[in-house]
């Protein structure tokens, strides 16, 4: 059911760029409303997140029958993660603490939502080191299966990080927590009936 | 804690100048002539930002000549929940809000309650414009010349009575021209409240107007409070009652959350949100953060309305 050539591949592949071409765009027109940088920092955190639920579903998805070709969005989805995580990181690194690292410190130790944010783009990182090839295979197919494993916490603290943020109207962090729940519990229910997954 | 009495003696500083003295009589002219043009809103010349002007007695800066934040983003950014918790989303959502006929009602343990027409109540205190900075409790921040005239002023009109120790303050309740309302994003109707000495602080004002023009629906018309040494939630919108009360009101935010909203909501850089810190500010327009000044820069007219408080336990 899906076609795959490397062309259409290629192609979608490059939708990943689509966040950031936005906000180059509204930056260089003046279209990023009030706040540009808040909506700099919220998009690529969004974006991040949307990335990591993706790579997650798609993952799972490609351990259906019939759903191996898709395989390949996983490692795109997981990548553009933690490419809008690391945008996300520089923009907060630079726009809110103009890259002092002592302030940085101080922000993630006393606000539980910055220290999880912190977790989660350490997790991301982590796992992004280890899908290098090189690293990948120096680890061994099974090590590196379970010490990737790392994005689903990584996962969790980027939901939280986003539920701690906003001041009384949750819908849209429980959203996110909802599809990473519903993710996590269809894989631990497939890994507890003894499937592959 | 300071007393909370209206003093009784007024200093010379508070005393109309003459020259104001002498323009409210031009100024209650053109206010009439607004009220009756607003009424035949074809007939009504609009300022450059589209709203009707205001006629102001005087100008104060108190945000030391530090540049207004564009009308586009004051007008473009707002906090007001009744309507949308998307900030971007409120002047779309309440260009419908119907600010006239409007009743607002003083009332409480006051010797003169009484519920006045708004253009009434417009007409009885002379205009002027004063620049404040705005710090919203979520770390950003705005310059704005609002149009208002002392809360002091309307509570000597009131004559709270000696039981009197706190203002509370109620937005309009009406869900079918706020369509925030229909969800319990907040417990409403809006309250917010002061304590009398805050409220009778020269700095406390009752906003009609920004920029010159009547207030955009979005940034609360038709009358707002303006406390600018407090975080912006505090400055409640679209007021419909002002009661004189003995006990500290329960406010919206403080219903809400109890551990990062407190009564004063003080603007303070040493005392954090439980989830972020408020050492430091974006001023809209600018690109890295300033740091907040105490009281948001007015320490020298407030602080000593807090002296001997631990702002910490009081935040």
């Amino acid at each position: 059911m899906f076609k795959s050539s490397k062309t259409v591949n290629s192609a979608a592949a490059l939708l990943f760029i689509v966040p950031l071409a936005y906000l180059i765009w509204g930056a260089m027109n003046s279209q990023l409303g009030a706040n540009p940088v808040e909506k700099v920092i919220h998009v690529t955190g969004n974006w991040a997140l949307n990335f990591v639920l993706i790579a997650i579903t798609t993952r799972t998805l490609c351990s259906l029958p019939h759903m191996r070709r898709i395989g390949w969005l996983h490692q795109v989805a997981g990548w553009a993660a933690f490419f809008y995580a690391t945008l996300h990181f520089l923009a907060y690194a630079v726009l809110e603490h103009a890259l002092s690292i002592g302030e940085m410190l101080d922000d993630a130790l006393r606000h539980r939502r910055i220290f999880a944010g912190a977790l989660a783009y350490i997790g991301l990182a982590a796992a992004a080191v280890m899908a290098l090839p090189v690293v990948s295979h120096a680890m061994g197919y099974a090590r590196f299966r379970a010490l990737h494993k790392v994005v689903y916490p990584a996962a969790l603290c980027g939901v939280v990080h986003y539920v701690w943020l906003v001041k009384k109207d949750l819908r849209a962090p429980l959203i996110y927590a909802a599809a990473f729940a519903a993710l996590a519990a269809y894989r631990a229910v497939m890994k507890f009936s003894r499937r592959p997954v | 804690m300071p007393s909370n009495k209206v003093p009784d003696d007024i200093n010379a500083s508070e005393i109309t100048p003459k020259e104001v003295y002498l323009n409210r009589r031009e100024f209650m002219a053109a206010s009439a002539m607004a009220a009756a043009s607003a009424a035949i809103p074809s007939l009504s010349e609009a300022g450059p930002h589209g709203g009707t002007p205001l006629k102001t007695a005087k100008r104060v800066d108190y945000a030391a000549s530090e540049a207004t934040t564009n009308y586009e983003n004051a007008a473009g950014y707002n906090n007001f929940y009744e309507f949308s918790t998307n900030k971007e989303d409120v002047a779309v959502l309440s260009k419908g809000l119907r600010t006239r006929p409007w009743t607002v009602t003083i009332e409480g343990l006051i010797n003169k309650p009484k519920a006045y027409d708004i253009d009434e109540l417009i007409k009885l205190f002379p205009l002027e414009e004063r620049i404040y900075r705005l710090r919203c409790v979520e770390g950003w921040s705005m310059v704005i010349p609002w149009v208002g005239f002392p809360l002091e002023a309307l509570i000597r009109r009131s004559e709270p009575k000696t039981g009197a120790k706190f203002v509370e303050f109620t937005t309009l309740l009406d869900p079918a021209q706020m369509p925030g309302q229909r969800r319990e994003v907040l417990h409403w109707p809006y309250v917010e409240g002061l304590r009398l000495d805050e409220a009778i602080n020269p700095l406390t004002i009752l906003s009609v107007g920004m920029y010159g023009e009547v207030l955009p629906n979005q940034n609360g018309a038709p009358l707002r409070l303006v406390v600018p040494w407090k975080y912006g939630f505090k400055y409640i919108k679209s007021i419909v009652k002002i009661r004189f009360v003995e006990q500290m009101p329960v406010t919206s935010w403080m219903k809400a959350g109890p551990l990062e909203y407190g009564f004063y909501a003080n603007v303070n850089p040493e005392v954090d949100h439980p989830r972020w810190s408020q050492a430091k500010e974006r001023r809209i327009g600018e690109f890295l953060k300033r740091k907040t000044l105490m009281f948001n820069g007015y320490a020298e007219q407030v602080a000593a309305l807090y002296a001997g408080m631990d702002l910490r336990r009081f935040f």
